[in-house]
């Protein structure tokens, strides 16, 4: 029985030693209950952040799509006012060639040979105005066809690049909220949110249109200068035509 | 007795003409031989005159002829003030009346033409005009979307 006590004893006390030396009763309990803390405010801000984070993309995407439209109104607008412009000098134009060409007709005098010579050239010279005016509005809608193509199929890049993007940032926050005790949780969101950034960048690069559409323009200009002086050409000989004709 | 030098002789030949009763010459012996050739005042001065007076004419006559050139323009503009004025007037007269010359049927027949030429000119400005700007950058809304979260607020 003695023996038995005292080998209970050392026994005992071996083992109350290790145990308070390790782990500690009175602490053990406090440490519990700070981790769940740290873990529920984690998991706190990262909702918050996920709830935010989607609703600025969210919004910064609706916005972009009604500037597309906006654009595209605003496109649609310049058009036909330009359009009208063109029409309103054209009409005024013509109306004052015929001016005249009736005050030309209106001179006493004049043979019928002479009148024959204003007539033909009055008709060639309508003549050649519609090929210039033909020539010019070809080349017109030629810009804006392409133009158009352009800028429609920039926005469908963006349109797609930003679908990705806000795809991407939104998955990351789920993961992130649902993953948030986990500690690798917020460097998990870092990453992915930068690699949706940065590829919604190259995107963007990739789609200006400002070379193109500069190239546009200038291959219009040339058509148009190039119908103006065939026309300008074109008059110049009829002129002749008609001075010689009425001998003066 | 009297004593003479060597030199006396030579030195007054001249003061002894019972000696020599040919007249004496003037000048020593050796003169003569001279005697044909000019003095050279005689020879120099009448070569030295002619060339003198000939640059001297040739620079009077160009003198003259630039004072009576010069008075000659000064006395035309004088007596014909108006002269250069109305050779302006008259071209620009000739001017005017080649503009004028121009028939009025030509004016009309090339304002006809200008009409539209003019016409075609002033629409290529308006045709620039459709450069379509709005649609030169329209990913800038896009970018704003890219920045819509920043990771390292994290």
């Amino acid at each position: 029985m003695k023996t038995i006590s005292s080998k209970s004893k050392v026994a005992l006390l071996t083992a109350f030693t290790v145990v308070f030396a390790t782990v500690p009763v009175s602490q053990s309990g406090a440490v519990q209950g700070e981790s769940g803390n740290n873990n529920s405010t984690t998991c706190n801000r990262m909702s918050a952040l996920s709830t935010t984070g989607r609703a600025t993309v969210a919004a910064h995407a609706a916005t972009m799509q009604s500037d597309f439209a906006t654009r595209l109104l605003t496109m649609t607008s310049n058009k036909a006012a330009i359009d009208q412009k063109v029409l309103d000098a054209r009409t005024a134009a013509n109306i004052k060639f015929e001016e005249k060409i009736a005050e030309l007709k209106s001179r006493d005098g004049l043979t019928q040979e002479q009148v024959t010579a204003i007539n033909t050239y009055q008709v060639n010279m309508q003549t050649a105005e519609a090929t210039r005016t033909e020539a010019v509005d070809i080349a017109r809608t030629a810009y804006r066809t392409a133009l158009s193509a352009n800028v429609r199929i920039q926005q469908e890049t963006l349109t797609a690049a930003v679908a990705t993007y806000q795809t991407a940032v939104n998955a990351a926050f789920a993961t992130a909220t649902e993953d948030c005790t986990n500690g690798s949780a917020n460097a998990t969101l870092r990453a992915t949110v930068k690699t949706a950034r940065e590829t919604l960048a190259t995107v963007r690069q990739s789609t200006g249109t400002g070379d193109s559409i500069r190239e546009l323009i200038i291959i219009r200009n040339e058509a148009v200068r190039a119908a103006n002086e065939a026309f300008a050409a074109s008059a110049e000989t009829y002129t002749a035509t008609l001075i010689a004709a009425l001998n003066v | 007795m009297e004593t003479q030098t060597p030199n006396e002789p030579n030195q007054s030949p001249v003061t002894e003409p019972s000696a020599n009763p040919t007249p004496t010459p003037l000048y020593p012996e050796t003169m003569p031989e001279d005697s044909t050739v000019e003095p050279p005042t005689k020879q120099a001065f009448p070569s030295t005159a002619k060339k003198i007076s000939k640059k001297f004419i040739i620079i009077l006559t160009t003198v003259v002829i630039i004072i009576l050139a010069v008075g000659g323009y000064f006395a035309y503009g004088y007596f014909y003030p108006a002269t250069e004025t109305n050779e302006a007037v008259e071209t620009a007269d000739q001017t005017s009346a080649q503009t004028n010359d121009v028939p009025s049927d030509t004016l009309d027949i090339n304002a006809a033409t200008s009409t539209l030429t003019s016409a075609a000119d002033s629409e290529s400005t308006i045709i620039n005009t459709d450069d379509s700007s709005v649609a030169a950058d329209a990913s800038a809304t896009a970018g704003n979307v890219g920045d819509s979260v920043d990771e390292n607020n994290f």
